[in-house]
């Protein structure tokens, strides 16, 4: 009984340095091959901290992605490195999880809604191609790693 | 990426803050590290539990007066240990150099490599989704808003996240605020605080019945554990510091400490202010150690109970008051209802197989949950004593629960569990391998005995 109990631990330990060799391995060829260096990219720090130097204080920006290509990581960076400036993003993107509700969930709110709830005068835009969410004007920012396509930014018609 | 050391001086800063504030809460005095590491997670909890009565009092400074509260205690902390006498834990007899032992010496090589394994990826990674999205992203909203307001723009991701618990968040949000600004990049240094407390507790736990080889055994399967070690614990997800907690109530339960009753029910009751889920962990086991002593045939008096029962009760009642607060509407579960329960019940052989394929995958868990199930049951139908047959009792129950909110879940199952399971299972982990080296203690125990009663 207790040369199989030994067998049995033993094989236990084995198996678990098997699977835990393994797995190290996997994420230390992630962490050092592609994982990134930094939370947010210096780039689109920079750039959100330029943006919002134009913009006035206590002014809610509205974000407004594209389907194409999806959008829910990288309009987060956006929102997060503008933080405590408010970026409110427009979800263009359906989510890929069907739920199973009893009843519809509320309908997301509107553009011109969300606009006006948070007087909203200045917008970013991105995507492939970039929305018009109504620009007066705008100006291409440039490209930030990870990111090949247009970004737009500008203020919008009243 | 640097190297950090500022912060993670002030994470140890901060750790030492907890651990007084925890001893206060405790009213003793800690001397070892693994008392240390209890009252740490004890201040934690109980500062987070506080923040939200802190931000409903203060708003925009609750963070700020968390801080002072904190400062204050700990100096108080600091005071009561110069009168107070050393609290006198019993030490374990047969301490020897592990060099003498090759298997310890062995597995806590094996232990040791798996920490710095961790470590070095907790400092390379920045963020996976959770970490950044939720835990990190609320901190910066804690950091710059001073308290947990919520601050909903509709149909936000992140509205329906706020509403978790503030433990990480706050943790973060204080060392930002020691640094001196908030950065994403520089939040990593508390989780190796909680794996150390994780594997340290764990130790702790098997070691009184396992004895130092069994509990370095215990030690070493958790820390080979990819889900544990890897991925998304390396990522600043909450799971790897719930799974501390975890490991501190088995320790507070099963180790050798003194004050083990007086930590055990905080250590519980501070389940609530980690994840969601806590809550259900913290009814488990509190429901199972009332309900211990029935079972053996001794009755507990109604207010040894309800002082067991009460820091879970008022943490309860601050979590769900602070969920119904916030309003932010979780879809991700269902409420209780005719409607879910009916849903429910037609999802349990789905949920049963998808949950039997998730504990079994070989790539995740190796041979650990399967072990896991068989020593619980060899505990459980063995005279194994009553300690080892509740931490097998909780941890089942724990599991069960874990396994039964997909019943009730929103999402498609198989993505539920696909993407939730191991997170769950990795938070009872701790507690998992306890139960393994005991039932394996336990066994061999018996096998001894039987030769020589021949």
């Amino acid at each position: 009984m207790r040369g199989l109990l030994t067998l049995a631990a033993a094989a236990v330990l084995l198996a678990a340095l098997g699977v835990g060799a393994r797995g190290f391995a996997s994420d230390a060829r992630l962490a050092f091959g592609s994982a990134p260096s930094h939370a947010i990219p210096p780039e689109i720090q920079s750039r959100a901290a330029a943006l919002r130097a134009r913009i006035p204080p206590r002014e809610s920006v509205l974000y407004v992605g594209n389907a194409n290509p999806p959008d829910a990581w990288f309009s987060r960076l956006w929102q997060r490195a503008f933080y405590p400036t408010r970026l409110v993003i427009f979800e263009r993107e359906k989510s890929p999880v069907v739920l199973d509700l009893p009843a519809d969930l509320p309908r997301p709110p509107k553009l011109e809604d969300l606009r006006k709830a948070y007087g909203i005068r200045y917008a970013i835009s991105a995507g492939n191609p970039p929305l018009d969410p109504g620009f007066a004007s705008r100006e291409e920012i440039p490209p930030v790693p990870g990111y090949p396509y247009a970004i737009w930014f500008g203020e919008l018609k009243p | 990426m640097s190297a950090r050391i500022p912060e993670t001086l002030v994470t140890l800063l901060l750790a030492a803050v907890f651990g007084l504030a925890g001893d206060l809460v405790l009213a003793r005095r800690s001397s070892s590290l693994r008392e240390w590491i209890e009252s740490f997670l004890v201040g934690a909890g109980v500062s987070a539990a506080a923040l939200f009565p802190l931000s409903l009092a203060l708003p925009g400074r609750g963070l700020g007066a968390l801080a002072s509260l904190l400062a204050a205690a700990a100096v108080l902390s600091i005071i009561q240990r110069r009168r107070a006498p050393k609290d006198s834990s019993p030490r374990l007899e047969g301490r020897s150099s592990l060099a003498r032992d090759p298997l310890a010496l062995a597995l806590f090589s094996i232990a040791a490599a798996s920490g710095i394994a961790f470590l070095v990826l907790n400092w390379r990674y920045v963020y996976l989704w959770d970490g950044f999205q939720i835990w990190a992203s609320k901190a910066q909203v804690l950091f710059y808003s001073g308290d947990l307001a919520p601050d909903l723009i509709p149909g936000d991701y992140f509205n329906s996240k706020l509403a978790y618990p503030p433990l990480v968040p706050m943790f973060e949000a204080l060392l930002s605020m020691l640094r001196g600004g908030f950065d994403f990049d520089a939040l990593k240094p508390p989780f190796a605080l909680f794996y150390l407390a994780m594997a340290v507790a764990t130790y702790h736990a098997a070691r009184p019945s396992a004895g130092r080889t069994g509990a370095l055994a215990a030690t070493a399967l958790l820390c080979l554990l990819p889900a544990v070690s890897t991925g998304t614990a390396a990522g600043g997800y909450a799971d790897l510091p719930l799974a501390a907690y975890v490991a501190a109530v088995a320790a507070a339960f099963l180790g050798d400490g003194a004050g083990k009753d007086r930590a055990l029910p905080w250590l519980i009751a501070c389940l609530t202010t980690v994840k969601s889920e806590g809550a259900i962990l913290a009814v488990a086991f509190c429901a199972v150690a009332l309900v211990e002593p029935l079972v053996r045939h001794r009755r507990p008096t109604f207010r040894a109970g309800i002082t067991f029962a009460a820091p879970t009760a008022v943490f309860l009642f601050l979590r769900i008051s602070y969920v119904r607060w916030i309003g932010a509407g979780d879809t991700t579960y269902a409420p209780i209802n005719t409607w879910s329960l009916g849903r429910a019940f037609g999802r349990i052989p789905d949920v049963l197989r998808l949950a039997a394929q998730a504990l079994l995958d070989w790539k995740t868990w190796g041979l650990f949950w399967a072990v896991f199930l068989l020593a619980a049951i060899a505990l459980l139908v063995t005279r194994s004593g009553p300690g080892a047959r509740t931490a097998a009792a909780a941890t089942l129950a724990g599991l069960a629960a874990y396994t039964a909110v997909f019943l009730f879940t929103n999402w498609p199952v198989r993505l539920q569990v696909e993407q939730a399971y191991p997170r769950l299972l990795q938070q009872l982990a701790p507690a998992a391998a306890v139960v393994i080296v005991l039932a394996y203690a336990k066994l061999r125990e018996a096998a001894s005995a039987a030769p020589a009663a021949a």
